[in-house]
């Protein structure tokens, strides 16, 4: 089975698509940047802002009009846009073979297999993640799903449910496989870094083990924290930040708003008082140079592997969100 | 969701365009002070022939994949793309670098 990816929305997503794709390589498939050619397009979609919904609707069409031009024999819609609108895209776009939302990406497999797109049921490497990108050297470890926060402006908690932290042992092991894969720089990512572990029970694994595991158990040069509210900033992940070389003095802190009026409308956890509290800047003094952001929520996009939606990097004048600047330390 | 206060698009737009051009100027600012130190990059792809003569594209330690800017290496000869990189930091932009490779 040739296998075409059209892959959307943020690093997450890409994370997610990395790691279904994966399990189909398992099965047997072939992806193929060729997406006329291929027997099977999954679209990982994004339906965080609208343009972004946009975008991954025009993805689907774009598949399913391939299908109905011949060679591609089965669509996938697969992600957040999905999540949320599982039902009215059924209905409009009935092309589409499946409609998977996150709990029913187990029936993927089995799906592909009645229609004789899988011949190998049992999956030969489970588990191993599959590059799409476009920089081998620099990915992406998605450490936690979800997002307990309720964020007045976000449907992320809507799309992607309550905060559960991955086993740490599953991460190493994919951080692993990252670096046998050529990884020279790791990003963690999540909605929120600092809640990784608060569901793994009293004595569990915290953000600051899960780094020191990675440390230790690969020697991928660069580790880098995106995204964790000034709540997480404890003294022990500064500590840790501060000591290890291979930790980069970078860290993507959610800020939102100066007035603490707007940030209560928002329904944001932090406060001036909290922002401005010591671990947070001891963060900053911590090494040579750390980076600050003030963000509003924009949606990243990422590559696709098909020859359908070109990759767009972000670059100057950019959406909202990189409203950003790097501190050196005076 | 839409607040009773809500401001029209294009108040949205002009703010969003100040804040940017506020946030531009203090990038300028901040990146300028980096100017003659040596870092480290990590090289992601080589440059294109209109990208002012740098051999490389890629980043310091402080420069996030697909959300900060990227430094310029000139005279980085046969660097590989994922491999680190001795530079001293050259110039600088609202957002990106300069840098000539050490080796």
């Amino acid at each position: 089975m040739k296998l075409g990816v059209i892959s959307l929305g943020c690093d997450k997503a890409t994370v997610d698509s990395e790691r279904l794709v994966g399990e189909l390589v398992g099965h047997g498939a072939v992806v193929t940047p060729d997406l006329p050619h291929a027997d099977v397009i999954l679209v990982n979609t994004c339906g965080f802002i609208d343009a972004a919904k946009q975008e991954s609707i025009d993805a689907i069409l774009s598949a399913a009009s391939l299908k109905a031009q011949g060679t591609v024999r089965a669509v996938v819609a697969v992600g957040c846009l999905i999540q949320r609108y599982k039902h009215e895209l059924q209905q409009e776009i009935p092309e589409v073979d499946l409609f998977l939302g996150f709990s029913d990406l187990h029936h993927l497999v089995p799906a592909l297999a009645e229609r004789g797109l899988i011949t190998d049921p049992v999956a030969s490497h489970p588990g191993v993640r599959q590059f799409l990108g476009d920089t081998p050297h620099v990915r992406y470890l998605k450490i936690s799903e979800g997002c307990d926060h309720t964020c007045a402006f976000c449907a992320i908690p809507l799309m992607r449910g309550k905060h559960r932290s991955e086993p740490l042992a599953r991460l190493v092991h994919e951080a692993q496989q990252l670096e046998a894969q050529g990884a020279k720089e790791i990003n963690l990512v999540a909605q929120d870094l600092g809640h990784y572990g608060r569901d793994l029970g009293p004595g569990g694994a915290k953000l600051p083990d899960l780094l020191q595991a990675l440390l230790r158990e690969t020697s991928v040069p660069w580790y880098r924290l995106l995204y964790v509210y000034s709540a997480g900033l404890s003294e022990r992940l500064v500590d840790l930040i501060a000591r290890e070389e291979r930790i980069v003095p970078y860290i993507d802190m959610p800020i939102q708003h100066a007035s603490d009026r707007i940030l209560g409308r928002m329904r944001r956890p932090e406060r001036r008082q909290s922002l401005f509290a010591p671990p947070v800047w001891s963060a900053f003094r911590a090494r040579p140079t750390a980076t600050f952001v003030s963000c509003s929520p924009s949606s990243k996009r990422r590559s696709s592997t098909g020859s359908a939606p070109s990759p767009t990097r972000r670059r100057k004048g950019r959406a909202p969100c990189s409203t950003r600047t790097t501190c050196p330390r005076r | 969701m839409q607040y009773e206060d809500d401001v029209p698009e294009e108040v949205k737009r002009e703010r969003l365009e100040e804040l940017l051009e506020v946030q531009r100027a203090i990038s300028a600012e901040r990146l300028a002070r980096f100017v003659g130190r040596e870092a480290d990059v990590l090289v992601d792809r080589v440059a294109d022939p209109d990208e002012g003569g740098a051999t490389h594209v890629g980043r310091v330690a402080w420069q996030a994949d697909d959300v900060d800017g990227v430094t310029y290496v000139e005279r980085g000869g046969w660097a590989d793309v994922g491999s680190f990189v001795r530079v001293r930091l050259s110039a600088s932009e609202d957002y990106d670098f300069r840098a000539v490779a050490l080796t």
